[in-house]
């Protein structure tokens, strides 16, 4: 297999490029992603290629975007749309999750919506508290709608295809932060299936599960953690919704600890699911607390000093990982 | 009244250096707040007060080595000042503060409880190798008894020889000896331990008793040899009778009991006087006390008084067996299945139906001899089932 280096932000370039060639149907609409080649440049050189029939930019209105993606679906079309910040999700919601994740359970299965909404979240890049949100937790609540959470260049490729071609809406969470991280990918194409969790490091002490951008930083920890003697396991669930609880209870089972490492708020966040779902199907296995590490409950300060002490990172969950074994 | 213990602040740590008091004897202290550094092997940490009142008396100093979980200070309360010379009751232990750190993750707080601090897995583990966890020291957080603690027993035990290295049988559960079974299993291995049990077999013709099965109809195998061994007892007084350390008490009420298998485990209800009672009384009380036995309605007085007890494997095919004493009773009369059999007359043989009767007595009691004709009288009532 031939591989070459890309960043996160190409690698979903190629897999929209790909599925635009491979599928007519595929079309792109957002805000700034033609003309502008998008914000993070990942739609770069696709108006020019595709032509504005197939890139559309959108005006400023999230709800419009989302609905029109929506319809575009029901017709029978593959519209991958962009929302620039997962902070203006709030304004699609209606679209979003009583829309497009119900339409297929209401009708018996007569419709279907094949629509992916790819957005970001900006923590850590000093965007403030309305533009730096991860709130990945709230749509556990939307049954219908699958969520993506890609932590590399390889995973955010062959997810972000799966997610085109699956029959059902799709939330694609990309890590602002992740854009220009570099990752090896094959020549070859590849797709990687939604609600299969990988682990990308093997230990036997303690199960570190990363969402997005915390896996890198739980790969980190894993390092230092070793120095210690403590051999910790990586697994990044890569979807949400569907979870992957078996590859997780799996882990547990041999480790027998367990942290939850997820850029969002600790309180009813991501780690709070994982942790109850691990303790309802592994309690006897279970040698300490489930520990999240997790954002602190309270809006994300702009002041680049005060954020950074907000943010989970490695230090933080190398030490709920000694504390855990104590 | 509160102590300050040293903490164990990492697995392997047996002892802890004091680095320094941060508070003077007769100085007030709030709870949480650190009293004193303790340099472990690794790490240097400030130790909380466990409770809030006065540094009484500081019992380390400086440069001191302090084995874990030994005191190194008491805390009284506020009023009664530094002078309490009471010994200290209530041993509180401190808590840690890593003052150095501002982890997002919670701090687990010290259990203080009787209840044995162990972690679910520990606990599984536990049941699964019969591990005492009470008598484990946990080495986790919190002295929480770990996966690792429980192993490590585990690899302790002395074993008989065999290494525990050496692959065991998967353990597909533990039960606890209790309820019914812990009965059976005290009182038919009291009887293993003291009895002298004598084992005497017999064959019994059997033909009669099948006509006369037929005939009358719902009568039991069992409440034909309830009656029999119950006519019989009435000439055998000695094997009517009960032990008890250095007394053998001798009865007049022939009181049969009669041992009935139901889910959890094995009871004996008593047939009371059965002398005294016809064959169809008897048969019926013996299928009311079952169902009372299957639904657990069993009373005291339906389950003790028994002088004797007959117990019934023929309906599982058993030829014949020797049960336990159903102590501190004489006797147990077991019943095999009855069949077809060849009989031996002269030079002929032929078949006809029978069955063998197992006597167990306890040699204590009753010597050979009067046992075996008691065994010969079950015999021919049983024979000529008319007569019962």
């Amino acid at each position: 297999m031939r591989l070459r280096e890309l960043t996160y932000a190409d690698a979903l370039r190629e897999a929209l490029r790909e599925e635009m060639l491979r599928d007519p149907n595929v079309i792109l609409l957002g805000e700034e992603i033609g003309v502008f080649n998008g914000v993070y440049k990942v739609t770069r050189g696709l108006l020019d290629e595709f032509g504005p029939d197939r890139v559309r930019d959108t005006p400023i209105s999230e709800a419009a975007i989302t609905g029109a993606a929506v319809g575009l679906a029901l017709a029978g079309m593959r519209p991958v749309a962009e929302i620039m910040y997962m902070d203006f999700l709030p304004i699609c919601m209606d679209q979003l999750a009583t829309q497009a994740a119900k339409m297929r359970f209401m009708s018996g299965g007569q419709l279907n919506v094949p629509m992916v909404l790819r957005t970001q979240y900006s923590l850590g890049r000093q965007h403030g508290a309305q533009h730096s949100q991860f709130t990945p937790a709230w749509f556990f609540q939307v049954p219908g709608l699958k969520v993506a959470v890609p932590a590399t260049p390889h995973d955010a490729k062959g997810l972000l295809k799966s997610a085109i071609r699956d029959p059902n809406p799709v939330l694609f969470l990309e890590g602002g932060l992740l854009y220009r991280t570099k990752g090896l990918i094959p020549e070859e194409e590849y797709t990687i299936p939604l609600g299969k969790a990988d682990t990308k490091r093997k230990g036997d002490d303690v199960t570190i599960v990363g969402v997005s951008r915390l896996v890198g930083e739980a790969m980190t920890a894993a390092k230092t953690l070793e120095e210690k003697g403590i051999s910790a396991e990586v697994i990044d669930v890569r979807t949400l919704q569907p979870l992957d609880l078996d590859t997780i209870v799996e882990s547990v089972k041999r480790t027998s600890r367990l942290i939850v490492a997820s850029d969002d708020i600790k309180t009813g966040g991501v780690g709070s699911e994982i942790s109850a779902a691990v303790t309802e199907t592994a309690f006897d296995y279970l040698d300490a607390p489930v520990i999240r590490v997790a954002s602190p409950d309270t809006p994300i300060p702009f002041s680049p000093p005060l954020e950074q002490q907000y943010i989970p990172n490695a230090d933080k969950i190398v030490q709920a990982a000694v504390q855990l074994i104590g | 009244m509160p102590e300050v213990v040293m903490p164990r602040l990492d697995p392997g740590m047996a002892s802890g250096k004091i680095v320094e008091w941060l508070k003077k004897e007769g100085e007030i202290v709030q709870k949480g707040e650190p009293i004193l550094v303790v340099e472990g092997e690794k790490t240097t940490f400030e130790v909380e007060a466990p409770e809030s009142g006065v540094l009484t008396k500081i019992l380390a100093s400086p440069g001191t080595d302090v084995e874990v979980s030994h005191p190194v200070a008491v805390i009284g309360e506020a009023s009664t000042g530094a002078q309490s010379t009471s010994p200290p009751r209530n041993v509180g232990r401190a808590e840690l503060s890593q003052s150095a750190q501002t982890t997002q993750v919670e701090r687990h707080e010290t259990v203080r409880s009787e209840r044995v601090v162990a972690s679910p897995a520990a606990r599984r583990l536990a049941q699964e190798h019969g591990v005492d966890l009470t008598k484990l020291k946990g080495t986790g957080p919190g002295e929480r008894i770990s996966r690792e603690d429980v192993l490590a027993a585990v690899e302790q035990v002395p074993s008989t020889g065999v290494s525990s290295k050496i692959s065991q049988p998967t353990v597909l559960k533990r039960v606890k000896l209790e309820g019914i079974r812990k009965v059976v299993a005290e009182r038919l291995g009291f009887t293993a331990r003291t009895a002298v049990q004598v084992t005497l077999t017999m064959e019994a013709d059997a033909t009669k008793l099948v006509e006369l099965k037929d005939k009358e109809d719902h009568v039991s195998f069992t409440a034909f040899a309830v009656k029999a061994a119950a006519k019989a007892l009435e000439t055998n007084h000695l094997i009517n009778s009960t032990i008890d350390g250095e007394e053998i008490t001798t009865y007049s009420d022939v009181n049969v009991a009669v041992a009935i298998n139901i889910d959890q485990g094995l009871v004996a209800p008593v047939v009371r006087n059965a002398n005294k009672k016809s064959l169809k009384e008897i048969n019926s009380e013996i299928e009311e006390l079952s169902q009372k036995a299957k639904e657990g309605r069993l009373n005291i007085e339906e389950l003790t008084g028994g002088t004797f007890t007959i117990t019934n494997l023929g309906a599982y095919d058993i030829e014949s067996f020797a049960p336990v004493i159903n102590p501190p009773q004489c006797a147990i009369l077991g019943l095999g299945r009855i069949a077809y059999k060849p009989y031996v007359v002269g030079e002929r043989v032929s078949a006809r139906p029978a069955t063998l009767l197992t006597l167990v007595f306890d040699h204590r009691i009753v010597d050979g001899v009067p046992a075996a004709k008691f065994l010969r009288d079950v015999k021919s009532h049983l024979e000529d089932p008319q007569s019962l």
